[in-house]
C-alpha cells in the first residue's frame, strides 16, 4: 500500500536524480484523453481544465476524444500510454467505479491508473412531472409503495448514475419502480415531460431549465448537501431517506508508473486554478461543482464510490454479459 | 447501382446469381439465429435482447429461400467475377488497416496506392509512384496538419 | 408584430461584416472538407469544433453553421460524383445522383441539389416562423409508440426504394436491421454480435458501412467491368444549368421533400436522414414513371436534398427548446452553444427570442452563402470527373481509408469498409439492392429501442400501438401501403404472365 510516507520518500529519492525530466516537465504538448464525444458535458469540462493547465504551465494541454464502449476505449488507451507524464486521462465516476463491476475490463482502474485530482462534481435531482400529483419525496415514496412496480423511471442506460441512484433509493426506501433505459438523459427527460414516464434522477445542469420553468417538479437532490441552484430542494437525507448522499464526478488520472512528482505538480495546478473566480464562474453557470483535490483525497473518493456503487450494482442485480 | 455489363453470357445464367444471393442471405440468417440463441429471449410483452435478432434471423432465412427460388423476370446481363481488381481494391484497404498503427500514416499511404493500382494491368510504375507520394503528402497536410487528427505520421 | 420584430432583429444581428466573414470561412472550409471522400459533415464538425472556442459566440455559431452546411454540401457532391455518401442522408442522393453523373449530367445534378437544398431551408424557415409554438407541442406528443410506427414507415419506404423484386428489398432491409443491432442493447446493456471487439460495442460505424457498400463496391465493380469511360461532360454553362424541363420536374418534389424534412426535423427521435428517405420513397410512389428512379431521375435528388436541409433547420426547435439534439451534429452544435454560455431549454424561446432568431438567421445565411459560393464551383467539381479513372480511384481509396480511420482512430472501422466493400460487390453481382440495407441499418436500432420501450412503459400492453391515435394512424397507413404494394405487384405479375402467354400464343 502506498502510504504518504512512502510517497514522500520516493519523491525525495527521485528528486535526487537531476537527470529526471520531472523538473523540466512539461516541455511539450500534454494530451488529456477524454473518453467521451466532443460537445458533451464531460468534454466541455475537460476543455476548461485543459485551458487552465495550459495557462498555468505555459505548455499546451490538448484534449483528445477517444470514444466508445461507455468510455472503455478511452480509458484503455490511457492505461496503455507511456507513463511519461505527457498523457493524462479525464476520468469519470462511471468509467472508474461503475464499469469495473459491470463489464469485463482488461485493466484495473484501481491499480493501472494513478489519481491526480478531482475536477468537477455534479449533483442529481429527483424530478417528476407535475401531473403525477406528488409534491414531496415522502409522497412519492408512498405512491410507489401503493403501486409496486407500476411507476416508471428513466435513465441514461444500464449502469448509468441515473439508474444507480434510483436503485439506491429503491433499496433504502423499500419501493419498487420499473426501469426504462434511454440513450442519454436528455431523451429520458422528453418522455418525462410528455408524461410517458414518471420520474428521472437527472443531473442538475440538465434538469435545471425545466425545473425553473415549472415543467418538472424537483423533490430531492442526491448529494449530501443542498445544491446552490436549488436551495429550497431538500437532500434525500433530509427528505426521508437518511444516510443517502452521493454525487457524480470527474477527475484527472495518469497511467501507472507516472512520476509522482508530476502528479503532485498537476494536482496543485488544478487546485490553484480552481480558486480563480473566472474558472469557478464557468462551472457555476453550468450547475457543476468546481471541486479539486489532492491525489490522496481523490483516491479516497474513488475507493469509497467503488465500494458503494459496487454494492448497489450487486444488490440490484445489474449485469451485462 | 450500375450493374457491370458483360454481354456475352446467355440469358438465364443470371438465375445462378439469384440462387447464390438467396442462399447467402439464408446462410447469414442461420448464422445470426445461432448467435442470437445465446441472448435472453424474453416474451413478446417483455422482449429480451435476443428476441428481435432471433425473429429477424428466422425471417431472413425464409426470405432468402424465397429470393433463391423466385423467378427473376428481368432479362439482365449477368455479372462477372474478376479476381484481380477485387484483390487489389480489398487488398489496399487491408494494407492500410494493417500498416497505419505500427508504421504510421505516410507508409500506409505509400503502400495503399500501389496495391490498389494492381487492378489496372496497364498501370506504369512511375505515375503510380508519383501518385503515391503525392497522396502521402496531401493526406499529411490535410488530415494531420490542417485538421489536427491525432494520427502519427510515422512509426514513432 | 412582436414576432416579426424579433426575427428582424435576429437577422440584423447576423448581417454584419465580421459575422459574414466567419460564415465565409466556415462554408469554405466545410465544403473543402466535406467533399473529400470518406469525411463528411460529422467528422468535419468534430474536428473543426475546437476552432470555434476562441472566437466570440455568435461568430462561433455562424462558423459552425457554415462548416456544417458546407460539409453537408460537399458530402452530397461526393455522393453524386463518386457514389461516396458522407452521411446517411447522402446515401439517398447517391441513388439517382451518381447515375446522373455517369450519364454526363453531373452538372445538372449538382445544380438541382444546390437549388433544392436552398429551397428546403427557406421553406423550413417560413414554417418555423409561423408554427414555432405548435411545434414543441407536437414533439412532445411523440413517444416511443409513435417513433416505432415512424420507423416502420421508414423501413417500408426503404424496402421499396430499389427496382429489384420486393423479396430482395425486404431481405436487404431485414439484413440491414440485424446489422444495426450490432453493439450494445440499450434496454439491457447486453453486447450483441460484438465478438469481444470493443470497437463494435457501439455498433458498426455508419460512414464505414456506407463507404464500403456504396463507394468501394462501386469502384470494384467498375474495375471488374473495365469501365473506365469518363463521363462525357462538356464543360459549358448549358450543361451545368438544369434546363426548364428539369426544373419543372424538380419543383413539386422540392416542396414535398421540404415538408417531409420539416416533419422529421421537429421530431427529436427521428433524425434528419429519415426525412430524406421518406421523401424519396414518397416521390417514387407518386411518380407516374417510378422505374426511372435509381437511373437518374431528377426527382430523386430534389426531394431528398430539400428534405435534408429543411430538417436541419427545423431540428433547431427541439434542439434548442428541449435540449434534445436530433443527431450527432445537432449534439455538437448544442455543445457549442453551451460552451459559449447559451443554455438551451424551454425558457429559451419565450425569454430570449432574439437569440433564438439570430441562431436561425445564422443558419439561413450560411445556406445562402453556400449557394452563391458553390454554384460557380460546379464547373470545377465536374471537371474532377475527367481525371483518368485509373489515377482517380487509388486516390479515392486512400481518402476513404484515412477518412474513415480518422473518425475514431479505429482499425475496426477500416476493416468494416473492407468487409462491406466485398459484401457490396457480391450484392451487386447477385443483383441485391444495397440502399435498403443501409437504410435498414440506420433504422434498425431505433426501431427495436422504441418497440421495446413502448412495451416496457405500457407494462406489456400490446394495445398501446392502437390506442394512441398518432401511432395507430401511422401504423394503419403502413398496413395500407403494404396491402397496396402486394396487390400492385400481384396485379403486375398477373399482367406480365398474361402478356407472355399471348406472345407465345401469337407465335
Amino acid at each position: 500500500m502506498f502510504t504518504r510516507r512512502m510517497m514522500l520518500a520516493a519523491s525525495l529519492v527521485i528528486a535526487s536524480f537531476p537527470a529526471m525530466a520531472q523538473s523540466d516537465w512539461p516541455d511539450r504538448t500534454v494530451t488529456i484523453i477524454v473518453p467521451f464525444s466532443p460537445g458533451g458535458a464531460t468534454d466541455i469540462t475537460a476543455r476548461i481544465v485543459a485551458d487552465a493547465l495550459t495557462n498555468e504551465f505555459g505548455e499546451t494541454f490538448v484534449v483528445e476524444n477517444r470514444t466508445g464502449a461507455a468510455g472503455q476505449i478511452g480509458v484503455e488507451a490511457a492505461v496503455r500510454a507511456e507513463p511519461d507524464g505527457y498523457t493524462l486521462l479525464f476520468a469519470t465516476q462511471g468509467t472508474m467505479t461503475v464499469n469495473p463491476h459491470i463489464y469485463d475490463l482488461k485493466y484495473d482502474t484501481r491499480t493501472d491508473l494513478m489519481p491526480i485530482s478531482q475536477t468537477f462534481s455534479v449533483d442529481h435531482v429527483l424530478v417528476v412531472n407535475p401531473s403525477l400529483g406528488v409534491n414531496s419525496l415522502q409522497e412519492f415514496i408512498d405512491l410507489a409503495k401503493s403501486k409496486p412496480g407500476e411507476l416508471t423511471y428513466g435513465s441514461a442506460g444500464v449502469g448509468s448514475f441515473l439508474q444507480l441512484t434510483t436503485e439506491m433509493l429503491e433499496l433504502d426506501a423499500g419501493i419498487e419502480l420499473t426501469h426504462v433505459p434511454y440513450k442519454g438523459s436528455a431523451a429520458a427527460e422528453v418522455d418525462l415531460l410528455s408524461g410517458d414516464i414518471d420520474m428521472v434522477m437527472d443531473s442538475v445542469p440538465t434538469a435545471l431549465g425545466q425545473i425553473e420553468s415549472g415543467n418538472l417538479v424537483a423533490l430531492a437532490v442526491t448529494a449530501k448537501q443542498r445544491n446552490p441552484k436549488l436551495s429550497d430542494v431538500p437532500t434525500m437525507s433530509e427528505a426521508g431517506v437518511p444516510g443517502y448522499g452521493i454525487s457524480s464526478w470527474g477527475g484527472l488520472m495518469a497511467p501507472k508508473g507516472t512520476n509522482p512528482a508530476i502528479i503532485e505538480k498537476v494536482s496543485e495546478a488544478v487546485q490553484k486554478a480552481y480558486q480563480q473566480d473566472d474558472i469557478k464562474a464557468r462551472f457555476d453557470e453550468r450547475g457543476l461543482g468546481a471541486a479539486a483535490s489532492s491525489p490522496e483525497d481523490f483516491k479516497a473518493l474513488l475507493d469509497s464510490d467503488y465500494e458503494t456503487l459496487g454494492k448497489v450494482i450487486e444488490a440490484a442485480g445489474i449485469s451485462v454479459n | 447501382m450500375k450493374i457491370p455489363k458483360h454481354c456475352d453470357k446467355p440469358p438465364g445464367s443470371h438465375e445462378k446469381f439469384d440462387v447464390m444471393g438467396g442462399m447467402a442471405i439464408a446462410a447469414v440468417g442461420v448464422a445470426s439465429a445461432f448467435i442470437a440463441h445465446g441472448y435472453a429471449f424474453g416474451t413478446l410483452r417483455r422482449m429480451g435482447p435476443g428476441y428481435l435478432p432471433t425473429v429477424l434471423s428466422v425471417l431472413l432465412i425464409v426470405v432468402g429461400i424465397i429470393v433463391a427460388i423466385q423467378r427473376s423476370d428481368r432479362d439482365e446481363e449477368a455479372a462477372s467475377l474478376a479476381i484481380r481488381p477485387l484483390i487489389a481494391v480489398l487488398g489496399s484497404i487491408l494494407a492500410f488497416a494493417v500498416l497505419v498503427r505500427p508504421l504510421g500514416l505516410v507508409i500506409a499511404t505509400l503502400v495503399t496506392v500501389p496495391v490498389a493500382a494492381i487492378a489496372e494491368p496497364k498501370a506504369r510504375p512511375l505515375p503510380t509512384a508519383v501518385l503515391a507520394v503525392g497522396m502521402a503528402v496531401a493526406i499529411s497536410l490535410i488530415f494531420v496538419w490542417f485538421l489536427n487528427v491525432p494520427i502519427s505520421l510515422g512509426w514513432w | 408584430m412582436e414576432l416579426l420584430h424579433n426575427i428582424a432583429l435576429g437577422f440584423q444581428d447576423v448581417l454584419t461584416p465580421t459575422l459574414l466573414f466567419y460564415c465565409a470561412v466556415g462554408t469554405t472550409v466545410g465544403t473543402a472538407i466535406g467533399v473529400l471522400p470518406g469525411i463528411g459533415p460529422l467528422v468535419a464538425i468534430s474536428v473543426l469544433f475546437p476552432l470555434t472556442f476562441h472566437v466570440p459566440p455568435d461568430a462561433a455559431i455562424i462558423m459552425l453553421a457554415g462548416i456544417y452546411f458546407g460539409a453537408e454540401y460537399g458530402g452530397s457532391t461526393a455522393s453524386i460524383l463518386l457514389n461516396l455518401p458522407g452521411t446517411a442522408a447522402n446515401a439517398v442522393t447517391c441513388l439517382d445522383g451518381y447515375p446522373m453523373a455517369r450519364q454526363g449530367r453531373a452538372g445538372v445534378a449538382l445544380f438541382i441539389k444546390t437549388i433544392s437544398s436552398f429551397f428546403g431551408g427557406c421553406v423550413a424557415l417560413i414554417v418555423l416562423i409561423v408554427l414555432t409554438p405548435l411545434i414543441v407541442k407536437v414533439a412532445l406528443n411523440f413517444g416511443s409508440p409513435e417513433y416505432f410506427a415512424l420507423m416502420v414507415l421508414g423501413l417500408l419506404a426503404a424496402a421499396t426504394l430499389s427496382v429489384a423484386s420486393p423479396a430482395k428489398g425486404i431481405a436487404m432491409v431485414i439484413l440491414g436491421v440485424l446489422l444495426g443491432l450490432v453493439g450494445t442493447d440499450v434496454n439491457s446493456g447486453q453486447y450483441r454480435y460484438v465478438f469481444g471487439i470493443p470497437d463494435l460495442a457501439d455498433g458498426l460505424d455508419l460512414v464505414a458501412v456506407a463507404m464500403g457498400l456504396f463507394g468501394v463496391a462501386e469502384i470494384t465493380g467498375r474495375l471488374v467491368s473495365r469501365d473506365f469511360t469518363e463521363s462525357p461532360e462538356r464543360v459549358r454553362w448549358r450543361s451545368l444549368i438544369a434546363g426548364r424541363e428539369d426544373m419543372r420536374r424538380a419543383f413539386f418534389p422540392m416542396i414535398r421533400g421540404s415538408i417531409a424534412g420539416i416533419l422529421s426535423g421537429i421530431l427529436p427521435g427521428a433524425g434528419p436522414s429519415l426525412g430524406a428517405f421518406l421523401a424519396y420513397g414518397a416521390e417514387k410512389r407518386v411518380s407516374k414513371t417510378p422505374e426511372r428512379f435509381g437511373n437518374g431521375a431528377i426527382e430523386g435528388i430534389a426531394a431528398p436534398e430539400a428534405a435534408n436541409n429543411a430538417s436541419v433547420q427545423a431540428a433547431f426547435i427541439p434542439t434548442l427548446s428541449l435540449g434534445i439534439p436530433g443527431d450527432a451534429v445537432m449534439a455538437l452544435i448544442l455543445g457549442a452553444l453551451i460552451v459559449h454560455g447559451i443554455q438551451p431549454g424551454p425558457s429559451m424561446i419565450p425569454q430570449h427570442p432574439e437569440l433564438f432568431w439570430s441562431l436561425v438567421a445564422s443558419f439561413w445565411v450560411a445556406n445562402v452563402f453556400l449557394m452563391f459560393l458553390n454554384l460557380p464551383l460546379i464547373g470545377i467539381w465536374v471537371r474532377l470527373l475527367s481525371i483518368p479513372y485509373s489515377l482517380l480511384y487509388p486516390a479515392v481509396m486512400v481518402f476513404i481509408c484515412v477518412g474513415v480511420y480518422s473518425l475514431r482512430l479505429s482499425v475496426v472501422d477500416v476493416a468494416s469498409v473492407l468487409v462491406f466493400g466485398a459484401v457490396g460487390y457480391f450484392m451487386n453481382m447477385c443483383r441485391l439492392p444495397t440502399a435498403p440495407l443501409l437504410l435498414g441499418f440506420i433504422l434498425g436500432a431505433p426501431l427495436e429501442e422504441h418497440l421495446r420501450r413502448a412495451l416496457i412503459i405500457s407494462h406489456g400492453e400490446l394495445s398501446v400501438f392502437v390506442t394512441r391515435p398518432i401511432a395507430a394512424s401511422i401504423l394503419g397507413f403502413c398496413v395500407l401501403l403494404m396491402l397496396g404494394t402486394v396487390v400492385g405487384s400481384l396485379a403486375s405479375s398477373a399482367r406480365r404472365a398474361r402478356l407472355r402467354r399471348s406472345a407465345e400464343n401469337a407465335q
